[in-house]
């Protein structure tokens, strides 16, 4: 397994990363809006990504190869944004149907009330009420995927486990810490720059 | 008459009303009622009559199983649920103000919907505020959050208010506050719909709120009306016992509450006399009037021995007892007492309190200016009471 410099596994790590969660946020949240009040397949759906959260990590590379190894993908980035996509939607999908369905139903009832039509109300009132929830499930999921892709190196996705890898074949405790420091920085840093966006997004829709 | 006039001398016409929900059980049914312009109708009746649905149902968040509900002679069920609630006013207890907007965004909703823009919003949203009695500077910007419950539904009506509304749907809307807030809210209100002349609905299971805040009454039971008519007939000819019992007709007193002086007998001018007359010109007067009664064979009235002192454009000073052993000579202002004003809007409780406060069993009535145009008396009032029933 050749040994890339910093800034290469910094990227493709960082690569992974933004590219399945941003998907899974992608398909989730809006998945979360349209399963809100349908019970059986908010259920059907939440216990689909339970189940895919109780897969290790390593298993389900095991699991993707074989049939991604049909279109010549078996190993590299493609599995590795697909099990991560699995994975980031739990958190995301989870605390997108809480947030949605605890807003006060007082809330809701006077907007209807009031002549608002379903869709206002959706991007009026529910969205932005659910939004810190639903950020906080972007910026687990994303926290929790940064630390599930330095596992990716053992299929060969490159990223700060390379180091990691490499440190535990050659029994070289320098090297592992390179990979933790580095994959943990950088979850440190993308939640903290999610953070970022939450405040700006809190401070347009105002606070509560 | 065109049918045109006909057609919008009523705001709401509900026709053979029904709402039965899935179970079968009849939530609400044969619901008749007319609603004029400007009137207040209370929905009352204990909880599952059927209140809020038939509220929910003139604003279409319930859809009627049966029967028509017309809006200015248009039926409800050929109008756009959001066009129709934009032109109808909507507050519930749960206040439900938006949490994550500012007092300005929640008042100006409406009006954005209906396209209102910047200028006229902020037009809006000011005299909204002003309307409430909220300052602008210190809340338009504010969250609901940083508001007590007592101010959070003034923006709930300011809110309602704000759409111009045709009508103001309410839903217990005071029924989660405290009793000092409710009630100033309830005067709040009183003279806002006073001042708009506002349509008003309103739900509520308290019958004192009921009674202060409805023209007319409708007593629901099991989703049935059981009997609509303004809060004097409800009490003094209740329909049934169910009735009441239920807006406690039995308490004779409660119902001095809402009965204004003006309605009971006030003819009877008491004497007068001026400000610089003596305590011997009080009693000349007092005993000629007298002398008139016995002569008209009126011997039963009441002959409370007051005499009106009166300054020169004819204001109200005081009134002096006669049968008080004053001398001859003692002026007119040494002599008379003082008692509450008692107006024609004035209720005939507050008149019944300072008689017996005071001791007297009757008070001088006040016009404009203060001028004594009448007086109540205990005999009025129990005239009043027993030719009603």
């Amino acid at each position: 397994m050749p040994l890339g410099s910093f800034i290469d596994a910094f990227q493709s790590h960082f690569f992974i990363v933004v590219v399945s969660v941003g998907l899974a946020a992608a398909t989730v949240i809006p998945l979360g809006v349209w399963a809100r009040n349908r019970p059986v397949a908010s259920t059907l759906i939440l216990g689909f990504d339970n189940l895919i959260s109780t897969i290790p990590s390593v298993a389900l590379y095991g699991l993707l190869m074989p049939v991604l190894a049909i279109w010549n993908v078996g190993i590299g980035t493609v599995p590795a944004v697909i099990a991560l996509f699995l994975y980031s939607q739990l958190p995301m999908l989870r605390n997108t149907l809480v947030g949605l369905r605890n807003i006060d139903p007082s809330v809701v009832d006077s907007a209807i009330g009031m002549g608002m039509t379903e869709r206002q109300i959706l991007f009026k009132i529910r969205l932005p009420l659910a939004m810190p929830m639903i950020m906080a499930g972007l910026r687990t999921s994303a926290v929790m995927g940064t630390g599930v892709a330095s596992i990716a190196a053992y299929i060969g996705a490159g990223g700060f486990g390379t180091y990691i890898i490499r440190g535990i074949a050659a029994s070289d405790r320098q090297t592992i810490l390179i990979g933790a420091f580095g994959a943990s920085a950088m979850a440190i840093g993308i939640d903290f720059l999610l953070g970022g966006v939450q405040k700006i997004l809190e401070g347009r829709i105002g606070k509560r | 008459m065109t049918a045109n006039d006909a057609r919008s001398k009523f705001l709401l016409e509900y026709r053979d009303v029904a709402k039965t929900f899935e179970l079968g059980k009849d939530v609400v049914s044969d619901f008749n009622l007319r609603i004029g312009h400007g009137e207040t109708v209370v929905f009352i009746g204990p909880s599952g009559c059927g209140k809020t649905t038939t509220l929910r149902m003139t604003n279409r968040l319930e859809e009627l199983s049966s029967g028509n509900i017309l809006f200015g002679g248009v039926d409800t069920a050929t109008i756009d649920p959001t066009k129709l609630r934009r032109s109808m006013g909507y507050v519930i207890q749960g206040i439900g103000l938006f949490p994550h907007m500012t007092i300005w965004e929640n008042i100006a909703t409406v009006p954005r919907l209906k396209g209102a823009n910047r200028d006229e919003l902020e037009n809006i949203v000011d005299s909204c505020l002003e309307l409430m009695e909220l300052d602008y500077k210190e809340y338009a910007h504010k969250y609901p959050h940083e508001l007590s419950g007592g101010q959070q539904q003034r923006v709930g009506v300011a809110r309602a208010l704000a759409g111009n509304p045709e009508v103001i749907l309410m839903d217990e809307p005071f029924g989660a506050l405290d009793p000092i807030v409710r009630e100033s809210l309830q005067d709040e209100l009183i003279r806002i719909k006073d001042q708009l002349s506002a349509t008003i609905i309103f739900v509520t299971h308290d019958i004192h709120e009921a009674i202060k805040m409805g023209d007319r009454i409708v007593i629901m039971k099991d989703g049935r009306i059981v009997q609509i008519g303004d809060p004097l007939t409800l009490l003094a000819n209740p329909a049934n016992d169910f009735v009441r019992d239920f807006v406690g007709s039995k308490d004779v007193l409660a119902q001095f509450k809402y009965l204004k002086v003006a309605d009971v007998d006030t003819h009877d001018r008491p004497p007068r006399i001026a400000e610089s007359d003596s305590f011997a010109a009080a009693r000349k007067k007092f005993d000629r009037r007298m002398r008139r009664y016995e002569y008209n064979g009126m011997g039963d009235i009441d002959k409370s021995p007051l005499v009106c002192v009166c300054s020169g454009e004819g204001k109200l000073l005081g009134c002096i007892d006669v049968s008080k052993p004053f001398s001859d000579d003692t002026p007119a202002d040494q002599c008379m007492k003082i008692f509450p004003d008692i107006t024609e809007n004035s209720t005939a409780y507050e008149a019944l309190s300072a008689m017996i406060a005071n001791n007297v069993t009757n008070l001088p009535v006040q016009g404009e200016g203060g001028k004594p145009i009448g007086a109540i008396s205990m005999t009025s009032l129990h005239d009043y009471l027993w030719r009603a029933r």
